[in-house]
C-alpha cells in the first residue's frame, strides 16, 4: 500500500484532533509530572501521523501560504509542534501549516519502513501532499518547503528534481552537506553511546535536556514521548525504546548529505537558510552567502533542534521571510528623503 | 595621546599586536573627531587605490599593502566590511583605524553592513573582542565607531563608491548627503539599502535574496549615472572568484579584498588603483601563506545531524 493510502486512512478528522490535542498541552505545559501521564493517553492520538493546521478552512481558496514542515531522522512531525503554533500565531491563523511523520517514524507505516533513500522520501513527500491537498497541489497552491536536518537534504532534493513546481520559497534549517560529510564518524559514536531504553518517559526526557540534544523542556516534553514505544518486559516492568533504530539508517547517510549543498543553491525558489553556528557553512555555502544567493539566519542559542530549542525565533524567521518574497514592494522615492 | 604614541600604536598593530583596551578607548575618540566631520558622500581626490572586503583577514590586508604601497605613500579608499568571519579582526580594524587618525588624508574608511553592532555578534567580532580582551567594552567602543563612518565617497565627482549599491528611495547624492548616518545600521531604508544592494542582471528593482537592501539592473545604474554626472560605481559586498567584476558596460564595478575568504572559498582578490586621470589598474593578489598567518581554531563537529 502506498504511503499516502496508509497515512490518510483515518482522514483529516485525526489532524483536527491532532491540533486540539496540542493546544491544550500547551496549557499545562508546566505541570510536569501530571503532563507525561496526560501524553501517555494521548499518544494514541499521533497515531494520525501527522501535524496540520486548518488543512480545509483556507486552503479551499488557495490563497494562503501553505507551510510544508519535513522533520529530521530519528525525529517527528511533533519536532515542529512549537513552531507551527507560532507560525499560526504570526499569521493570524491565515496560513496552513502541515507536518508528518516520514517513512520509519511516528505511527506512519509503509510497506518498507527502512527504505530510506532520498529518492523514495521525495516521492513521499509529494504523495503525501496530494494525498492531504489534492493532486493540483503540487502546481496551483504556493507552497513554502521547510526541512529540518535530513529533512532539508529531502526538501533540496525534491526541488532539484523539480518534483513540486509550485514552490516558491523553501528553508532547511541546520543542515550543511560539508559539516554533515565531516561528522560521520561522531554520528557513529552518538548512536552507540545514546541510552538504547528509558524507565520512564520522563526518564528521556529529561534524558533529552541534559544531553542537550533538546534545549527547550517545553518542547521536548511534546516531542519525545512519541519517539518512543513502550515494551513489556517478561518482569512485568515497563521499560521505553527508540522507535526509530538510528544505526539501521547508516546505509543511507552518505546519500542523504551528498551533493546537497549544489542542490539547495539551483533551485530556483527563494532560498533560506536557518543555522544555529556560522562555523557549518561548508565551502560552496560559504561562496553563495557572500555572493547574496541566498538568506542566512543564525540563531546561535539554539543547538540542532533549531525549531525545538527557539521555536518563536524560527517561526518568525519563516514568516518574515515569506512575506518579504511574497512580491517586490517598493518604497515610494521622494524628492527628498530624511531618515530621521 | 602624541603622535609618538599613536606612531607606537600603529608598529604595533602592524605587527599584528594588540594594543591596550585604554588606547583604544582614547583611538576611538580621536577617530570620532576625524569622522564626525565627513560627509556621507565623502569627497576623495585621485590618484587613490580602491579595495573591498577584508573581513579580518589581517595578514591579507599586509599582502594587499605589499602590493598596493603602505599608507600613506598610497591613498586608499576602503569600502567597508574590515570585522567578521577572519581571526583579526581586532587588529585589522584598528589598524586601519589607528591609520585613518595618523593619516586623515591618506585613507578613507566608509561603512559596510559588517560594521554593525547586530552582524558583529552573530559573525565573529564580538566573540573575538570578547576573547581577546576579556571584556566586550573594545567592541562597544568599535561599534560607536561604525555609527560615524562615512556612507559612500565620490572620487573627483565622477566615480561613486559605496559599499552595496543603490536604493529605489535615492536618486541623487544630495539624497545620501540628507541621511542622518549616526545610527545602528537600520533594517530597511536608504541607508541600509546602500549597505546591503546588489546589481543583477535583471531590469529595474528586485527583492534581494540576503534579505536586505534591493537587486538592482543595469537601467538603475545608468538613469543614476546620468541624473548624478558619473562615469562608474564601484562597490564591493559580493565574493568574486577572480577579484573584481564589470558589470552593465563597465557602468559599475564589483572589487572584492579578501583573498581565500573565510581561508575555505579558493578566491583571488583584487584593488583597483586609479591614476590622477582616473585610469584604471586592477591588481589581483593571493592569501598569505598559511604558515605566515595561522589558522583559524575550528569548532569541534555537531554531534548529532541527522
Amino acid at each position: 500500500m502506498s504511503l499516502q493510502k496508509e497515512i490518510f486512512k483515518k482522514g483529516n478528522k485525526g489532524t483536527a484532533l491532532l491540533e486540539q490535542a496540542l493546544i491544550e498541552e500547551q496549557e499545562d505545559v508546566d505541570d510536569s509530572g501530571k503532563i507525561i501521564e496526560e501524553e501517555a493517553k494521548k499518544s494514541n492520538i499521533r497515531s494520525f501521523s501527522t501535524l496540520a493546521y486548518d488543512i480545509q478552512g483556507k486552503s479551499a481558496n488557495n490563497s494562503s501560504p501553505l507551510f510544508v514542515l519535513h522533520h529530521g531522522v530519528g525525529y517527528s512531525a511533533l519536532s515542529f509542534a512549537l513552531a507551527a503554533l507560532h507560525i499560526k500565531n504570526l499569521t493570524n491563523g491565515e496560513s496552513t501549516i502541515f507536518a508528518y511523520d516520514f517513512r520509519g517514524h511516528g505511527k506512519t507505516k509503509t510497506s518498507d519502513d527502512l527504505n530510506l533513500s532520498l529518492e523514495q522520501l521525495s516521492q513521499d513527500l509529494v504523495d503525501v501532499l496530494k494525498a492531504a491537498f489534492g493532486n493540483d497541489v503540487i502546481t496551483n497552491r504556493e507552497i513554502f518547503l521547510v526541512g529540518h536536518s535530513v529533512g532539508g537534504c529531502v526538501v533540496a532534493d525534491a526541488m532539484s528534481r523539480k518534483l513540486i513546481p509550485s514552490v516558491t520559497c523553501m528553508a532547511v534549517i541546520d543542515v550543511v552537506e560539508g559539516s554533515a560529510m565531516e561528522a560521520l564518524s561522531n554520528m557513529r559514536n552518538f548512536c552507540r553511546n545514546r541510552p538504547s531504553e528509558f524507565k520512564t518517559l520522563e526518564d528521556a526526557i529529561l534524558w533529552s535536556k541534559k544531553s542537550g540534544s533538546i534545549r527547550n523542556i517545553e518542547s521536548a516534553r511534546i516531542s519525545i514521548p512519541c519517539l518512543l514505544i513502550e515494551q513489556e518486559t517478561h518482569t512485568n516492568i515497563k521499560k521505553y525504546t527508540w522507535r526509530t533504530d538510528l544505526a539501521a539508517t547508516q546505509p543511507h547517510w552518505e546519500e542523504w548529505f551528498s551533493g546537497m549543498s549544489e542542490k539547495f543553491l539551483s533551485s530556483n525558489a527563494a532560498k533560506l537558510l536557518i543555522l544555529a553556528g556560522t562555523d557549518r557553512l561548508d565551502k560552496p555555502l560559504t561562496i553563495a552567502q557572500m555572493q547574496g544567493k541566498y538568506q542566512l539566519v543564525v540563531l546561535p542559542e539554539a543547538g540542532h533542534m533549531v525549531q525545538e530549542d527557539m521555536p518563536e525565533r524560527t517561526a518568525s524567521a519563516l514568516v518574515d521571510f515569506w512575506k518579504r518574497n511574497e512580491k517586490l514592494i517598493l518604497p515610494v522615492k521622494k524628492p527628498f528623503i530624511n531618515d530621521k | 595621546m602624541g603622535q609618538s604614541d599613536l606612531d607606537g600604536q600603529i608598529e604595533k598593530l602592524r605587527k599584528c599586536e594588540l594594543i591596550s583596551e585604554n588606547e583604544v578607548k582614547e583611538l576611538c575618540r580621536k577617530a570620532r573627531e576625524v569622522l564626525i566631520e565627513e560627509s556621507n558622500v565623502q569627497r576623495v581626490d585621485a590618484p587613490v587605490t580602491i579595495c573591498g572586503d577584508i573581513h579580518g583577514q589581517f595578514y591579507d590586508l599586509k599582502e594587499l599593502f605589499k602590493v598596493g604601497g603602505d599608507c600613506p605613500d598610497t591613498n586608499y579608499l576602503f569600502l567597508g566590511d574590515f570585522v567578521d568571519r577572519g581571526f583579526y579582526s581586532v587588529e585589522t580594524f584598528l589598524l586601519l583605524l589607528a591609520l585613518k587618525v595618523r593619516y586623515p588624508d591618506r585613507i578613507t574608511l566608509i561603512r559596510g553592513n559588517h560594521e554593525s553592532r547586530q552582524i558583529t555578534q552573530v559573525y565573529g567580532f564580538y566573540d573575538e573582542c570578547l576573547r581577546k580582551y576579556g571584556s566586550v567594552n573594545v567592541w562597544r567602543h568599535c561599534c560607536e565607531i561604525f555609527d560615524y563612518m562615512s556612507l559612500s565617497a565620490i572620487i573627483e565627482n565622477k566615480i561613486f563608491c559605496v559599499h552595496g549599491g543603490l536604493s529605489p528611495v535615492i536618486g541623487s547624492l544630495d539624497q545620501i548627503r540628507t541621511i542622518d548616518r549616526k545610527q545602528e545600521v537600520p533594517h530597511d531604508g536608504a541607508m541600509c539599502d546602500l549597505l546591503w544592494s546588489d546589481p543583477d542582471d535583471i531590469e529595474g528593482w528586485g527583492i534581494s535574496p540576503r534579505g536586505a537592501g534591493y537587486l538592482f539592473g543595469g537601467d538603475i545604474v545608468a538613469q543614476f549615472l546620468q541624473h548624478n554626472n558619473l562615469d562608474l560605481i564601484a562597490r564591493a559586498h559580493q565574493l568574486v572568484m577572480e577579484g573584481y567584476k564589470l558589470m552593465f558596460n563597465n557602468t559599475i564595478v564589483t572589487v572584492w579584498s579578501a583573498p581565500n575568504y573565510c581561508y575555505r572559498c579558493g578566491n583571488v582578490a583584487a584593488i583597483l588603483e586609479l591614476d590622477d586621470k582616473l585610469n584604471k589598474n586592477y591588481k589581483i593578489f593571493e592569501a598569505a601563506p598559511q604558515d605566515v598567518r595561522g589558522l583559524p581554531a575550528k569548532k569541534p563537529a555537531p554531534d548529532y545531524f541527522l
